[in-house]
């Protein structure tokens, strides 16, 4: 017998609590991350202008919302920076990320969640500065979206070389989706597009680099 | 139909392959005055770069790149400044090998980091020699902590081309950031 809408939904996972940490760490908000897991633990995070205090008790409670099954999660902000340039060191995230380990159940879901992903973009920063023990795998996704105009998380999960796990694919994949370095894709001539009063001479550097790019792909 | 050119630098201490780099990256390449080494850098390498090396990568009919490549002794530091002015980003090549070139190195990166208002990406070469510094021991050794540094070796196509695509990313990405910021919001886990 077919499960009923609403059953389904309740075994069905949701990972939409990444969305809310993105949010509070890319958009540089300050405000409480308060969330409740399917056990109905309850977990708090203190965020400052998009970084986390780096203690145990903010580690313990991110390492919970990673790894546990969530039932619900949101944002309750103070306020927000405005600009994203304040975006913190991620080192609480890498420290983190470093210790976590999923079920393979778990991976599979995360593995089809990011796999539903559009076409992305991904930036650079030095993870390892951070404390990150796997920056080769990140450089591995970041080269990989360099070369690709259309770069997708499912090309990433299919074309990595045998000895990358599928772990060190999804750690990657949620720390760049968590610190907002994973984008989606700008087609690279939308960027051409010039908005009224921005600088001529702005857009007209990232449409000569656009053509660039576009042609070094292609050789 | 007047062509638009623009301008990429390839810079760096001696025998981190800027040669290289800009023979795989152009269509053409026009110039490149290598010479015998005669100074101290003989033991390291026979032919060195004086001058400069220019190649042009023919992006389409109306957009050329001109890679200018600086020579890596300090002596010629008078011309860094003046191919630097008006380049669209700089790639900075380390032989992250030897400390010589990491000293050297720090002394030049700092000088672009400072005068240059364009993206710098750099390269870390010789990635396959004894003592290769680890990125982190690198970044320190340049003084570049908050710089991406990008492990290639220049002598493969697809290293020198990433380098160059990274480059770009970096220039668009400083260029767009009120876009990016927009588009955060639109972006979830479904």
């Amino acid at each position: 017998m077919m499960p009923k809408k609403s059953e389904k939904k309740q075994t069905e996972p949701s990972f939409k609590h990444l969305g809310v940490l993105r949010k509070a760490l890319s958009q540089a908000h300050t405000g409480e991350i308060v969330y409740k897991t399917n056990g109905e633990e309850e977990g708090q995070i203190h965020v400052t202008v998009g970084d986390l205090i780096n203690d145990e008790a903010t580690a313990k409670a991110l390492k919970k919302l990673l790894t546990k099954s969530i039932a619900n999660c949101e944002l309750i902000t103070e306020r927000i920076e405005e600009k994203l340039e304040s975006l913190a060191p991620p080192v609480v995230l890498t420290r983190v990320m470093n210790d976590i380990h999923w079920e393979a159940e778990t991976l599979e879901q995360l593995k089809e969640t990011f796999s539903k992903l559009p076409p992305i973009d991904v930036k650079m920063i030095p993870l390892h500065r951070y404390g990150y023990s796997d920056g080769l795998t990140y450089l591995m996704l970041y080269q990989e979206a360099l070369k690709d105009e259309h770069f997708t998380t499912v090309k990433f999960f299919n074309e990595c070389p045998f000895y990358t796990s599928l772990e060190q694919q999804i750690k990657v994949l949620v720390l760049g989706y968590c610190l907002g370095l994973i984008t989606p894709h700008v087609a690279t001539h939308s960027a051409k597009k010039e908005k009224k009063g921005k600088g001529k001479k702005r857009m007209r550097r990232t449409n000569i680099a656009s053509r660039i790019l576009d042609k070094i792909r292609g050789m | 139909m007047a062509k638009d050119i623009t301008k990429i630098l390839v810079t760096g201490p001696f025998a981190a392959g800027k040669t290289t780099l800009i023979r795989f990256v152009s269509s053409e390449q026009l110039l490149s005055k290598d010479v015998k080494a005669t100074d101290g850098l003989a033991r390291f390498k026979a032919m060195t770069t004086v001058g400069l090396d220019f190649g042009i990568l023919h992006v389409d009919e109306t957009l050329d790149v001109h890679l200018f490549g600086t020579p890596g002794q300090a002596r010629f530091n008078f011309m860094w400044k003046v191919l630097s002015r008006g380049a669209l980003g700089t790639i900075f090549l380390v032989d992250s090998s030897s400390q010589r070139a990491i000293d050297e190195g720090k002394k030049m990166y700092q000088y672009y980091r400072n005068k240059a208002d364009t993206p710098i990406i750099i390269g870390a070469t010789h990635r396959d020699k004894e003592g290769a510094r680890d990125l982190e021991v690198l970044a320190d050794g340049l003084g570049a902590e908050n710089a991406n540094i990008i492990p290639c070796d220049p002598r493969e196509k697809e290293d020198s081309k990433t380098l160059v695509l990274a480059l770009l990313q970096e220039v668009i990405e400083s260029d767009m950031n009120d876009e990016q910021e927009e588009l955060v919001d639109d972006f979830e886990l479904m």
